[in-house]
């Protein structure tokens, strides 16, 4: 899709660079790789991300008549270790196969099961949408295996959004009090309006 | 469904709640026309934004008119300009879904809503017919598939959260993939429409936890985290609410990958502020309610 760059940003073309900056970061934010870490729609997602740093880019250089300051690229891989002895479910899940991955790893038998294979099952549940059972799949990799970054960082991603940070109710959120008064609000405010008369010399609670 | 996809209204700019209105009552009109005055009544908000969704992939019906309603009729009310199929298919899962929620409760109802049943089922039979003579029987193979694969879910002993909601989740990503029909945006529509219908569906469990755990019957709270009898109210609500996040969260990230042709606010608002707003009601404040009763 060869957009006009405006478009994609969803600027107007007499945007200030302070507004085309803005909107950039905005869907950068939205597009972002952290948010669709293991998600099966992460490929459309950087397809996305492309289109907006190339807009972003070809908006900069066409104004400054030299490269802007768009930092693309080198954002996320995690490269699987090499020496991985489930390389060939790797490989699959990296390719969307993930029926025949799953199958794979569900003829491991469970004393063999280690936290690897709990960390690619929990992939693979993640991808089909299964979130629960991935997160217990996390947990447990995480429990074995508890120096291993990448297992602790799918784990991460999965607690983070169950705080509801990327969506849904955050209950540690401070609530936003829509204008509302309480009880207390109203005692201190006589207090205080009370304290204002009398240093005016009036009374505005005559028992205080 | 449920009616628990919903706008947050204090956050709307008033034309586009005069938008969701008109489709509102659009959709209504629309199933008037095609079942019957009567089916007019299963109106829901679910449907609604199926419609919604649907329009603005399509890029359908993007004026209004004004028109009297048919249900009450002193007032006057916005109605889409042009015949849509968003309308059409959206009344169709209305009535698909409708009839065999009716099923579903005959099989497992108590008396009275056995009774209920009992005079409701020979209409949402005609209705259903009219869906196949529509040529839209595909919308009921749908919903007669989620009954059918969510009772073989609970029977099943290793049920979990996951196969529990899987049915209705499959069957909305179903739906919303039938909305384009470009292979990229199939994906992310079905992307979204799968973790819609495990959002409602574990919204849905965790509005009925209480009772189903009073009167024994399914949830897949209960049995994943082994509930009966006491419990501590306050903090399963909040574990039920962070598997519910993990799905609201997904879901947004597919929506940000729809490309949208209108009504861009409308739904921005849904995703984001109408599902937080409902998960407090329906998790947190309800159950205050319910157990202060």
């Amino acid at each position: 899709m060869a957009n006009n760059p405006y478009e994609v940003l969803g600027v107007s073309p007499s945007a200030t660079d302070e507004e085309i900056k803005t909107a950039y970061r905005k869907l950068a934010k939205k597009y972002h790789p952290d948010n669709y870490t293991d998600s099966p729609l992460a490929d459309v997602a950087s397809e996305k991300m492309k289109e907006v740093n190339e807009a972003y880019d070809t908006i900069i250089s066409s104004r400054r008549a030299r490269s802007g300051g768009a930092n693309n690229g080198g954002y996320y891989n995690a490269n699987p270790s090499g020496s991985s002895k489930y390389y060939d479910v790797r490989t699959m899940i990296k390719n969307g196969r993930i029926a025949d991955a799953e199958q794979i790893l569900d003829g491991v038998p469970t004393p063999n099961r280690d936290a690897e294979w709990y960390f690619l099952k929990g992939t693979i549940l993640l991808k089909k949408g299964w979130t629960q059972d991935a997160y217990n799949c996390f947990q447990t990799a995480c429990s074995m295996d508890p120096s291993n970054m990448e297992y602790r960082q799918a784990l991460n991603y999965a607690q983070s959004r169950r705080t509801g940070a990327y969506g849904g109710y955050n209950t540690g959120a401070p609530q936003t009090n829509a204008g509302g008064c309480s009880g207390c609000d109203i005692c201190t405010g006589l207090c205080c309006a009370d304290a204002c008369c009398e240093c005016m010399g009036g009374d505005l609670i005559p028992c205080c | 469904m449920f009616g628990y996809i919903r706008p947050f209204k204090p956050e709307m700019l008033i034309k586009d709640f005069d938008a969701y209105k008109a489709v509102y009552c659009s959709l209504c009109k629309q199933l008037g026309k095609d079942y019957g005055v009567c089916a007019s009544l299963i109106l829901s908000y679910d449907a609604t934004l199926y419609a919604i969704l649907s329009m603005s992939v399509r890029g359908e019906c993007n004026s209004y008119k004004t028109g009297r309603c048919k249900v009450n009729p002193t007032k006057k009310c916005n109605y889409c300009q042009t015949e849509s199929k968003a309308l059409k298919d959206a009344a169709a899962v209305s009535i698909a879904s409708f009839y065999h929620k009716l099923e579903d409760d005959h099989a497992d109802g108590g008396f009275f809503k056995r009774l209920a049943v009992f005079f409701v089922k020979p209409v949402a039979k005609r209705w259903r017919k009219k869906l196949f003579k529509y040529g839209l029987g595909k919308f009921d193979e749908i919903f007669a598939s989620v009954v059918s694969e969510q009772l073989a879910a609970e029977q099943n002993p290793e049920c979990g959260i996951d196969m529990a909601a899987h049915p209705t989740a499959k069957a909305l990503s179903i739906l919303c993939a039938d909305m384009s029909e470009d292979k990229t945006q199939r994906r992310v529509l079905e992307g979204f429409g799968y973790h819609l219908g495990r959002w409602v569906y574990l919204m849905d469990a965790a509005d009925d936890l209480a009772d189903d755990i009073k009167k024994c019957g399914f949830n897949p709270f209960a049995r994943a985290f082994s509930l009966s009898g006491e419990y501590d109210k306050e903090e399963i609500s909040h574990q039920c609410n962070s598997v519910i996040n993990e799905s609201a969260a997904m879901l947004l990230s597919s929506y940000n990958l729809i490309e949208l042709k209108g009504n861009q606010r409308i739904l921005e608002n849904v995703v984001t502020l109408g599902i937080s707003a409902m998960q407090k009601k329906v998790i947190f404040d309800n159950n205050k309610k319910k157990s202060n009763k």
